[in-house]
């Protein structure tokens, strides 16, 4: 059985999670307003990672009478990292997790190596960075359709993948 | 009565409208900058500058800054009134109470949105810092100044007696003092039923204007 759990994903990675979810038999999507968003069959989960105890209490009593989650998508602020940690520490092993990271302004490849430490060899953990473009002489920031084409690459090769000028 | 102030309405809206165009220029910039670097010197600047804009009284402004400019340096003309330099001083009187009021107001809109969620997604996917605070923060940190400039421009135009006094200007609100010290009723109902008036457009003015502004709101 695979099992899809995103966090998030409601906006800038809406379409990556849409292409994602075609190819589970369940989903579980957990967002501040998940309900608000359809998508086919998922179950979707009210939560905002801003607070770790609500936030891992809900996941929890979703997806208790679940099977165990096979993959994760992950998009959380620095301010969600506790959410984020109790998550990836519940997972089963073996599982797949793809988790963004914004990096306008600086590179996070400290950040990222910590939490592949975190998830050791537990977890097949995959990161996605997202940069800005430059466009002339200046940066533009990123479409929507770039980002979710990286998280798709990312997903697909299960390789770090770098969207846009990191730095 | 109804010349009378046919003739001084167009003072009044060329000095109230001239007084709110400074005191947004003014006021949402400090704003920013004093959101841009919280509890920084310069914010605490901005916030020391805009309590003395709100605490002193518009007389003492005025004939402060007449005293500085056209008696001390030269600038300008006392009494002038018909030139296009001659609503710089009175304007510039008249907005900074409103300036005042309007850095406060910016500064903690933007404060409150730069601290958003919406607004770290923005800095995450890679929107320049210019168009994180214009596009985004400065939006929505200027629904409360428009609230607040709906009353404040029919204000402007119809309450500024004081500063038209102070620089001798032909507009509403010394024939409103006049209509008060001659018990002239009709004169002292003219122009509160003008001021009732511009306040009812204007506050009908800004809730159209929150709609063009963020197109959320029903």
């Amino acid at each position: 059985m695979s099992h899809l759990l995103a966090i998030g994903a409601t906006g800038m990675l809406e379409g990556a999670l849409r292409t994602l979810a075609y190819g589970f038999e369940e989903v579980t999507h957990v967002a501040r307003r998940a309900t608000d968003f359809e998508l086919n069959s998922a179950l979707p989960v009210n939560a905002d990672w801003a607070d770790a105890q609500e936030f891992l209490t809900a996941l929890n009593v979703a997806l208790f009478d679940r099977t165990p989650v096979s993959d994760a998508l992950v998009w959380a602020h620095d301010a969600g990292d506790r959410s984020v940690m109790g998550l990836l520490m519940g997972m089963p092993e073996g599982a797949r997790v793809v988790h963004v990271h914004g990096a306008a302004d600086s590179d996070p490849a400290g950040r990222i190596d910590s939490w592949r430490a975190m998830c050791a060899e537990r977890l097949r953990y995959t990161a996605v960075v997202l940069g800005r473009v430059r466009g002339g002489s200046s940066y533009r920031d990123l479409t929507h359709e770039e980002i979710c084409d990286g998280v798709l690459r990312a997903w697909r090769t299960e390789r770090d993948v770098s969207v846009g000028e990191i730095g | 009565m109804i010349q009378c102030v046919g003739w001084s309405v167009p003072s009044s809206v060329a000095l109230g409208l001239s007084a709110i165009l400074l005191a947004v220029s003014i006021g949402m910039t400090a704003g920013v900058l004093g959101a841009l670097r919280p509890n920084s010197a310069l914010d605490i600047g901005t916030l020391i500058i805009a309590l003395v804009g709100i605490s002193l009284p518009s007389f003492v402004i005025g004939t402060g800054l007449l005293f500085v400019f056209p008696v001390w340096l030269g600038w300008g003309a006392v009494g002038s009134w018909g030139r296009m330099v001659d609503v710089v001083l009175p304007a510039l009187t008249l907005s900074l109470p409103f300036a005042a009021y309007i850095a406060r107001l910016t500064r903690m809109g933007m404060i409150e949105q730069l601290d958003s969620d919406y607004i770290r997604t923005a800095r995450a996917k890679g929107c320049p810092e210019s168009k994180v605070i214009t596009k985004h923060a400065l939006r929505n940190a200027f629904l409360p100044v428009l609230s607040y400039l709906g009353p404040a421009l029919a204000f402007a135009m119809t309450g500024s007696f004081v500063v038209e006094t102070v620089f001798n200007i032909p507009g509403l609100g010394q024939h409103f003092v006049a209509g008060v010290q001659n018990k002239d009723l009709f004169m002292i109902m003219g122009v509160t039923l003008i001021f009732a008036a511009l306040l009812i457009v204007m506050n009908l003015v800004v809730d159209v204007l929150y709609r063009v502004v963020d197109p959320r709101i029903t």
